[in-house]
């Protein structure tokens, strides 16, 4: 494991350590509102990322920062989700449509590779 | 989902860790159904996950997330009601009715987050629940899943055992809720620095009808929430009495989830509910400040919330002594699993009993209001659960034991069955010149007396002896019975070896348990032969229906291989005709009929030059337990050119002839119609579609292109 990973890792422990699970994160978040389950809110990912599973749900999130606002803790749950991005994509686990986005990028400066014609 | 994906469900906002086997997330009534009535260990229910006393926390069952099932059925506003499914959010059930200009009043302090089936089941209170009361007051029907899986509808008679239950007795499906009109509201605020002048102006206030809410805070809380060091009320009205309005109040509203959450962001995290009655909070509010323990209260319904950190083990177990002494009530939280020391045994002997009612295998929340133990030693004594009590066997735990049990008690009590009875030979007869005369069996009592094993069974009892139906034993010939013992050694050693090598017991040898195992043995042989005979019937139908195909290759494969061991054997390798060979073949065919024709004991006929013993093994091996004539189905396969009436000794079975059916007939007499056209329409209506009757589709379009041709 690189030193950049190691670093992610305590950094994701010191914010999701302190999570009481009281679950008034839930109301705003945009993700639950579609899918109705606990594993996209931010709880269940809080829950999932503090018993040190890093699965690639952690991409599941708009990063909207809605559920620090309404947090007693104010945990900064979106600091925590980039850095366990971070780790996924250092072991190249990340999913196949982010690698598209990013060529698509380096190609026509564009997400969806429209050209300027 | 993947196991690790999970884990978000192991948890619930009591903190309280449990092990989520499996997640299921039903959209209609009949998913409900079908997961209550898989076998299976545990199931629980889940809407939102907010509870602080542990209800929706999993111990290795299978967790059923309601947030799927979040339509709204109906709205009628002239009734002023709303049917609503049991997964949505109080918060978009208030957002749409405003819309209307209707509201929802009851609302607990989790800014909205908790879905109305948690609601249901814990019985929520609410901010103005001094005026409006509790969940279960605006409920008109209610719709569950039973734990038997059934859909049960009820109405305002028996909420009781299903609100309030926690979800004991069944899961919620939906409910229809009444809904009044938007109004506008007012507040004050009143600061002291006393206790007793409180207490006064409440009691005062509790009375009016205007009032809705009344809440307490400390001085310690109020300087959390931004409010100077005093004891304050805050005091709502339905009217607008109070002197602050609009946007300000909309502030004063949400001070007391401010100080929840403030409160949890300090480290105190455990949160009790104990409900007194109005005089006694003083009692409870001065014990807590002595203890420096930051509280909060609603006066009008007596129920006071104190905070506890994770660390501060002492003060709690004092402070749940003193609410045990106090005889408190559980509050607005309800009891699942951290609440268990508000209940009397009274109270809980009530629960058990609705549970069995609507729930009597256990499958629903185990462990939750109810221990774990006495769930299990109820399980045992309701007939139809898992276990079984019954007084002589004891305590059972498995199905495998009662099933056990069930056999060996099988054995002892059968009291129609007569046993067997007792053979009494008489000693042997000493051996003379003249020629033994047969024995005869003795005449049978009058009246069959039927013995029970377990009963004393007395020698000079004298039973005729009947011989077995076994055509494998050999009758006993008394004139090879052994000498008769001398006055030498009687020692009971060598007489039981001589009577073993012989197979002969007289009437001093037996005993009770000998006759009670011979008893026992050959009951288990008979139902060990009724096993067989079971066994080998379903082999016989599989065998006819399913590989009815491969039947008739092996029956193809048989003959072929027959015919080839006749010809040579008997005629040394030369080729035979065609006819000489179905000759050869009609004469094994006739033979075996015959042979089946009679008992098994004779010998088959034979002829001269031919072995039969191979074909007898062949035959024995593949159609033994059969009975049938083979004769039929073989005649279709290996008899080729030749003409069915010359074999006159079996008779086919004619094929069906069709007959026009008249469809009229099923029709009830007062409907039927009397002229024969319609008749006749009907007839081709059912023979055009189903094919019946005595004309078929295929002939029927032949028919009128031949018509069609010849026009």
């Amino acid at each position: 494991m690189s030193v950049e990973s190691e670093n992610a890792k305590e950094e994701i422990n010191e914010i999701v350590e302190r999570c009481i699970r009281c679950g008034l994160c839930k109301n705003l978040c945009p993700v639950l509102k579609v899918m109705h389950e606990e594993q996209y809110g931010p709880r269940g990912k809080a829950i999932i990322l503090d018993n040190k599973h890093i699965e690639r749900i952690v991409f599941d999130c708009t990063l909207c920062k809605a559920c620090e606002h309404k947090c007693p803790y104010k945990l900064k749950l979106c600091k925590a989700f980039v850095n366990a991005r971070k780790i996924i994509v250092a072991q190249k686990k990340d999913p196949l449509q982010n690698r598209e986005l990013i060529r698509n990028l380096s190609k026509t400066g564009n997400i969806y590779a429209i050209s300027e014609e | 989902m993947n196991k690790k994906e999970m884990t978000a469900y192991n948890t619930d906002a009591s903190r309280s860790l449990g092990v989520a086997k499996k997640v299921v997330f039903p959209k209609v009534i009949e998913d409900v159904q079908k997961f209550i009535r898989l076998p299976h260990e545990d199931l629980v229910p889940r809407g939102a996950g907010t509870g602080l006393v542990g209800g929706a926390v999993p111990h290795n069952s299978i967790v059923v997330d309601m947030t799927k099932m979040n339509k709204v059925l109906n709205f009628s506003s002239a009734a002023r009601t709303v049917t609503v499914e049991a997964g949505m959010t109080l918060k978009e059930l208030n957002e749409r009715l405003n819309a209307k200009g209707f509201e929802f009043p009851i609302i607990p302090s989790n800014l909205s987050i908790s879905t109305i089936g948690g609601m249901i089941a814990t019985n929520a209170n609410g901010r103005f629940s001094l005026r409006y009361g509790k969940m279960k007051d605006w409920i008109t029907e209610l719709v569950f899943v039973n734990g038997r899986g059934e859909i049960v509808k009820t109405g305002r008679a028996d909420l009781t055992d299903v609100c309030g239950m926690e979800g004991i007795t069944g899961i919620i499906v939906s409910a229809t809720l009444k809904v009044i009109p938007t109004m506008k509201r007012s507040a004050s605020i009143f600061q002291t620095d006393n206790l007793e002048e409180i207490f006064s102006i409440a009691r005062r206030l509790k009375l009016e009808k205007d009032v809705n809410m009344l809440q307490f805070f400390q001085p310690n809380v109020a300087k959390l929430i931004g409010l100077p060091e005093k004891y304050h009320i805050i005091i709502g009205f339905d009217s607008e009495r109070g002197k602050i309005h609009g946007e300000e109040y909309e502030l004063v509203s949400s001070f007391f989830e401010r100080a929840f959450s403030s409160l949890f962001s300090e480290n105190y995290i455990d949160v009790i509910d104990p409900k007194f009655f109005f005089d006694k909070m003083k009692e409870f509010m001065i014990f807590l400040e002595q203890g420096q323990i930051p509280y909060l209260a609603y006066l009008g319904q007596g129920i006071v919330y104190p905070f506890f950190k994770v660390e501060d083990g002492n003060k709690r177990q004092e402070v749940m002594d003193f609410i045990f002494n106090m005889r408190a009530k559980p509050g607005s939280f309800g009891i699942g699993l951290k609440a268990k020391y508000l209940l009397d045994n009274f109270e809980k002997k009530v629960y058990q009993r609705v549970k069995l009612r609507y729930d009597p295998f256990y499958k629903i929340n185990k462990g939750k209001i109810i221990e774990a133990d006495n769930a299990l030693k109820r399980m045992e004594q309701v007939p139809g659960a898992l276990g079984r009590i019954d007084e002589k066997m004891g305590i059972l735990k498995n199905v495998k034991e009662v099933k056990e049990a069930k056999r060996a008690n099988e054995v002892y009590s059968r009291p129609e069955v007569a046993v067997k009875p007792i053979v009494r030979v008489k000693p042997p007869m000493p051996v003379t010149s003249t020629s033994p005369k047969p024995v005869t069996a003795p005449t049978p009592p009058t009246s069959s007396v039927p013995v029970r094993s377990s009963m004393p069974i007395k020698p000079s009892i004298s039973i005729s002896l009947e011989p077995d139906p076994v055509p494998a034993k050999p009758n006993l010939d008394f004139s090879q019975l052994p000498k008769p013992i001398s006055g030498e050694e009687k020692s009971t050693r060598e007489l039981v070896k001589r009577f073993e090598r012989e197979e002969v017991k007289p009437e001093s040898l037996i005993d009770q348990k000998s006759v009670q195992e011979s008893v026992i043995q050959r009951n288990v042989e008979e139902s060990r032969k009724k096993r067989m005979a079971r066994q080998i019937k379903e082999y016989d139908d599989t065998f006819n229906s399913e590989f009815a195909n491969d039947r008739m290759k092996k029956i193809e494969d048989f003959a072929k291989n027959v015919a080839k061991d006749m010809s040579a054997r008997r005629l040394d390798k030369e080729i035979l005709t065609k006819t000489e060979k179905q000759n050869v073949v009609k004469e094994i065919v006739h033979k075996k009929q015959v042979r089946h024709e009679s008992s098994v004991s004779e010998k088959p006929a034979t002829k001269p030059g031919v072995d039969y013993s191979q074909i007898q093994n062949i035959m024995t091996n593949t159609y033994s337990t059969k009975k049938e004539p083979i004769i039929e189905r073989s005649k279709e396969i290996i008899v080729e050119g030749v003409d069915k009436n010359q074999i006159k000794d079996v008779s086919l079975p004619e094929p069906p002839q069709q007959k026009q059916t008249d469809f009229s007939t099923s029709i009830p007499q007062s409907k039927r119609s009397t002229s024969q056209e319609e008749r006749n329409l009907i007839n081709q209506i059912m023979s055009n579609r189903f094919g019946l009757g005595s004309e078929s589709k295929d002939k029927k379009q032949a028919k009128e292109e031949e018509n069609e041709r010849g026009e």
